[in-house]
């Protein structure tokens, strides 16, 4: 424990309890005698001229583990209350080294510190008050300083630390002692109106337009570490705050001597700086404890109405020669009316963002992995920007595609960007929004079929953790399933008519790969009514370029943003998880969103024997098969399979079964399936696939006892199957579905 | 934000967490308090545990896990609890169970009395039904039971959470809180593995609530020998973060055998892993000792002064806080330990009386 308990000595005579007579205080006394173990008693004290009376008590303090200020467990606190009844009591810490908190109030002496309760009149609060609320508020008040919450972030700072509104934007790395090794003054850029400058931002020499004439500039100071605050009222002169520099171990007059000498002896243009008024950086570092290591960095900006020729002057550094300014070699030490010439305002200074704290903002942990995102269209580019702000990631965007006067409608982008490459453009917006040039890189090509940049995306692929897919390409994400390196796949897309959004990722040791997913998810909308209607379109599925996931050409802006917000949090959601997930999102005007998790399989692959294809189906489905087998035990039974075939790849998936049609011949050691209502009920199965899902063969069961080794007539079936799809050069699958739910999966084709 | 709450129950365990998602689990029932005695300051426990789930609006927690079978730590649990496994347990004014969570002994052994013996029969009821339940072992340590009943551990097995791993289902992501579990562990013997039945469930919750994550080491009436395998798999492992703390409940009631063989005089010396395990606490922690007060001098019982002495160390150390609940916040009028996690970490809630607090809280005078 390091607290410093060295104790203030408050103010009045001790006198016995019975002595005190102002209702008030009486009052006060008898509550907090109630109030064990938080409050403890000390003393009580008359103060005779002006009269008033002292309650002085220990305060137990509700703390957070993770403190802003640092209040300690027990803090010595005295009451005043006073004669005028009219007068608010006044509450003082009685701790010699209580930190320097925002909503204290201005006493002539800055010890003890006393504490402001109350933003309302006195008129106001005595209406109300009583000694519960009295202490309740002084404990809220040392609780909210010890989390920092009692100043609210939208409220303007305190006027005492600030007579001025205006600001100082630091980059977020800004590191003065490092940066100014190049011994030149820092630029600011004045942003807000010329007679009202709200906001002064701090440009680096890279940034700066070479044309732009300098009115502002910033030189920074460091004092040595300290474990107090050294600035605890606002100096208005050069003179008083180098007098509180001096305390901090650092002579500001004479080090602000040397630098504008260096200036102008680095300087080859000589008078560009000297016209620019001058705002001084104090770098204050704070060290907890005096042995501690961890040191946080305070700053202090102050604005002055001097320019840099006027400080010149002044600190006798500067000397005028008609136009032309000159150094003095061995200047005289200025004296303190002078320095007292040079006034200067107090600024408020802000970094601007990282990633981490905008995660800390959004109420997430900063994630910094790599992560690849394939298309940023509509609403790749949407997804992109909400993981981003939320300092999810580290990027690469990989689209070749152009941005189009077109796509305004619903993109992240607008106007400016019309012919330029979305990854491209997406990404350098990427970067601006943190002012951070590595965060996002772009890779302008196709992914599928890269031309220049193959070694990039490889070599993108070789760093990621993640990929996301927001390409809204089905052979994207099966391209990507098929890829043999270990980075975790997630695909996300909206269906063509709006209506759902999917989110499928794959398990880390990609047991569960995207194109299974995609199987998965054909299966949901087959099996699910509320998602019958997803691939449903107005337009004919043949026009061009319309394949499962291209969104039509009407769809609101306001949806495609709704998705990309849960889209983005779904996939922060699921990639915490190494599981495999698949989530769809539908939504109808009439309920809102709802959501459905299929249950997610791992496949069961069967490698075709003669031929390149591979076939995967899952447990699911056996054991859907087994159900309907036992059911029409003692007699077999069976119907066809359903599934896709990917031609390019050569897998063929099964992935459900429609039931034996009624014409169908079904006795204990054999079966013949019908065909009535069978093509009328594929078609169906068809149009919700939007053609993707189609007949990949047959299945039947076997009886009580018996192998499921393919009969001479099941082979003999097959045959006849296979023939049939040769036309197509597809293969043909038979399953034969035998007890305890074992099964065989026959699957032939005819070798052209 | 998550709140936790430990009960005054003298030297008993009930600690309820209540996740920013809305989930509760509770770990450890144990109503202590004798009704008839007037001057128990043990907790009225059936009633205020029912407020703090808000009953009757709420009639369900996810989660009832049992660290072991011990009567401080089970009693009474029959009268409070709808349980699936008899009617006469089963009734409108009793707390259903989503899933009950409990160490393989309590299943496996045989004989105890009273509430031990129902909770025991619901265990069982529930884990050959293969519904609401989890039990923590290494899964062979459930086979012979299980082959006694006829049934094949191959069909139990997505029930038993071994060590090392977090209890599946529950995400830091998508319920803001994940378990992980240190005990039951099978300890490797030159005899093989050995599954010892006096193990307790240990587990690390971690909560993460505003960006931050928060952990809470739960543990039950773990004995030093526990503690040292613990310690040595846990690191052996690289998985040394699953022992750090935000939140540490004190095992056993602040006994000195949780932390090392002898008392020692004046200060219990832990043994090296106990030391260890509590060099992992973070800054400005909170402690809890379920447990009578601190007694002056040394005591047969727990707890014991010379243990408390060796807390006190590292919570003077951490400027953690030191919590006693049959002390909290005064010995006279011990009140339930509220624990808030956000964002600032763990913050222990100061309750200053308040006239309208009191009245709201207590049956008001008769009046004509």
């Amino acid at each position: 424990m390091t607290t410093n308990n060295s104790l203030l000595t408050p103010p009045g005579e001790v006198v016995d309890l019975g002595s005190l007579r102002l209702p008030r205080s009486k009052e006060f006394i008898r509550y907090i005698q109630g109030c064990q173990p938080y409050v403890e008693l000390i003393d009580v004290r008359q103060i005779k001229d002006a009269y008033s009376e002292v309650i002085v008590f220990k305060l137990k303090i509700e703390r957070p583990q993770l403190m802003v200020h640092q209040i300690n467990a027990v803090e010595p606190v005295a009451v005043i209350f006073f004669e005028d009844s009219d007068k608010q009591p006044e509450v003082l810490s009685l701790r010699a080294d209580f930190p320097k908190v925002p909503h204290l109030n201005l006493r002539a002496e800055e010890y003890p510190r006393s504490i402001c309760l109350y933003e309302q009149p006195v008129e106001q609060i005595r209406l109300t008050w009583t000694p519960a609320d009295f202490l309740r508020r002084i404990n809220y008040w040392f609780s909210s300083t010890a989390r920092g919450s009692l100043h609210a972030d939208d409220q303007p700072l305190e006027p005492l630390v600030l007579s001025t509104n205006c600001r100082l934007i630091l980059p977020a790395d800004f590191n003065s002692a490092k940066e100014d090794e190049n011994a030149r003054p820092f630029v600011l850029c004045p942003i807000g109106s010329t007679n009202m400058v709200s906001t002064l931002r701090l440009i680096r020499q890279e940034q700066l337009a070479p044309q732009k004439e300098i009115k502002y500039i910033l030189a920074s100071f460091s004092c040595v570490p300290q474990t107090h605050g050294i600035i605890h009222k606002a100096p208005s002169n050069l003179c008083e705050l180098n007098e509180l520099c001096l305390l901090g171990g650092l002579d500001l007059v004479h080090q602000l001597s040397e630098k504008i000498r260096l200036w102008l002896k680095s300087d080859d243009k000589g008078s560009k700086f000297l016209e620019a008024q001058l705002v001084l950086l104090i770098n204050l570092p704070k060290k907890r404890y005096a042995e501690s290591s961890d040191i946080q960095l305070e700053q202090r900006a102050f604005i002055t109405l001097s320019t840099v020729q006027e400080f010149g002057k002044v600190l006798d550094v500067v000397q005028k020669n008609g136009s032309s300014s000159g150094y003095i070699l061995e200047p005289k030490t200025p004296s303190e009316a002078d320095l007292k010439t040079i006034a200067m305002d107090m600024l408020q200074v802000h970094k601007m963002i990282t990633p981490e704290f905008a995660a800390l903002l959004n109420g997430t942990l900063p994630n910094e992995n790599e992560i690849i995102g394939i298309g940023v269209g509509a609403l790749g580019s949407q997804i992109f920007n909400n993981l981003l702000r939320s300092g999810y990631g580290r990027w690469t965007l990989i689209d070749d595609d152009t941005f189009l006067p077109h796509n305004c409608s619903r993109h992240f982008l607008g106007d400016w960007a019309v012919g330029l490459n979305k990854a491209d453009i997406m990404a350098k917006i990427g970067n601006a929004i943190f002012g951070d040039k590595t965060l996002v890189r772009s890779i302008p090509e196709n992914f599928i079929s890269p031309k220049e940049h193959k070694e990039k995306i490889d070599e993108a692929l070789f760093k990621a953790k993640l990929v996301i897919d927001m390409s809204a390409s089905v052979a994207v994400a099966r391209q990507l399933a098929q890829s043999e390196n270990n980075v975790r796949n997630l695909s996300t897309f909206i269906t063509p008519n709006g209506s759902s959004l999917v989110v499928m990722a794959e398990d880390e040791p990609r047991l569960t790969r995207l194109d299974w997913l995609e199987m998965l998810h054909y299966r949901a909308v087959l099996n699910n009514a509320e998602l019958a209607q997803t691939f449903d379109s107005k337009e004919s599925h043949l026009r061009y370029g319309n394949s499962c996931r291209d969104i039509t050409s009407e769809l609101s802006q306001d949806n495609v943003a709704i998705w990309a917000g849960i889209a983005s949090k779904t996939i922060k959601q699921i990639a915490t998880d190494s599981n495999a997930a698949l989530r769809v999102f539908s939504s109808n005007d009439a309920s809102g969103v709802s959501i459905y998790k299929p249950i997610v399989t791992e496949p069961i692959k069967i490698k075709h024997p003669c031929d390149e294809w591979t076939i995967q189906t899952d447990d699911w489905l056996i054991e859907k098969l087994s159900r309907i087998r036992e059911e029409r035990l003692p007699n077999e039974t069976g119907g066809i399979l359903l599934g896709v075939f990917d031609t390019y790849s050569r897998v063929c998936s099964i992935i459900d079964a429609l039931p034996s049609p009624p014409d169908s011949q079904e006795w204990p050691i054999s079966y013949i399936r019908g065909c009535t209502g069978l093509e009328e009920q594929l078609k169906i199965v068809q149009k919700q696939t939007l053609e993707q899902v189609t007949y990949v063969g047959e299945w039947h069961s076997h009886p009580v006892g018996a192998s499921v080794s393919p009969s001479q007539d099941d082979l003999k079936a097959c045959a006849w199957l296979a023939e049939q799809m040769n036309l197509e050069s597809l293969p043909v699958n038979m399953i034969i579905i035998g007890d305890r739910k074992k099964f065989k999966l026959v699957s032939a084709s005819i070798r052209n | 934000m998550t709140k936790v709450k430990f009960y005054p129950l003298g030297n008993a365990d009930s600690c309820l967490i209540q996740t920013g998602a809305g989930k509760y689990f509770l770990f450890d029932y144990a109503d202590m308090r004798n009704p008839d005695d007037i001057d128990d300051k043990r907790i009225n426990l059936a009633e205020k545990f029912k407020e703090d789930i808000d009953w009757p609006k709420r009639k369900e927690i996810d989660v009832l896990a049992f660290t072991h079978g011990d009567n401080d730590h089970v009693k009474k649990a029959a009268e409070m609890f709808w349980l699936d496994h008899a009617i006469k347990y089963q009734g409108d004014d009793r707390v259903k169970i989503k899933e009950l969570w409990v160490p393989a002994a309590l299943i496996v052994e045989e004989g105890s009395e009273d509430d031990t013996r129902v909770i025991r029969s619901e265990a069982r009821y529930r884990f050959l039904q293969k519904s609401g339940i989890k039990v923590f072992a290494r899964p062979g340590h459930l086979e012979k039971w299980l082959n006694d009943q006829g049934k094949s551990l191959s069909d139990y097995k997505h029930l038993i959470v071994d060590a090392g791993q977090c209890v599946p289902g529950l995400t830091l992501e998508g319920d803001g809180i994940e378990f992980f579990v240190h005990s039951p562990f099978a300890k490797r013997t030159d005899e093989g593995l050995l599954d010892r039945n006096d193990n307790c469930l240990v587990m690390q919750a971690t909560i993460r609530e505003g960006g931050r994550d928060s952990r809470f080491l739960i543990t039950a009436d773990s004995v030093s020998e526990s503690w040292v395998d613990i310690v040595n798999s846990t690191r052996k492992h690289s998985n040394d973060h699953r022992l750090a703390w935000d939140l540490f409940k004190i095992p056993h009631h602040c006994s000195y055998l949780s932390m090392a063989d002898e008392k020692g005089d004046h200060k219990t010396k832990p043994t090296p892993e106990f030391e260890w395990l509590l060099n992992q606490g973070n800054e400005r922690a909170i402690m809890v000792s379920s447990s009578w007060p601190i007694p002056d001098t040394t005591k047969d019982q727990p707890p014991h002064v010379e243990t408390y002495r060796r807390y006190e160390e590292t919570a003077d150390k951490l400027d953690a806080q030191l919590v006693v609940t049959m002390e909290h916040p005064k010995i006279n009028n011990p009140k339930t330990v509220n624990i808030l996690v956000d964002g600032a970490g763990v913050t222990l809630k100061h309750e200053v009386p308040s006239a309208v607090g009191v009245i709201t809280t207590t049956k008001s005078p008769r009046v004509g």
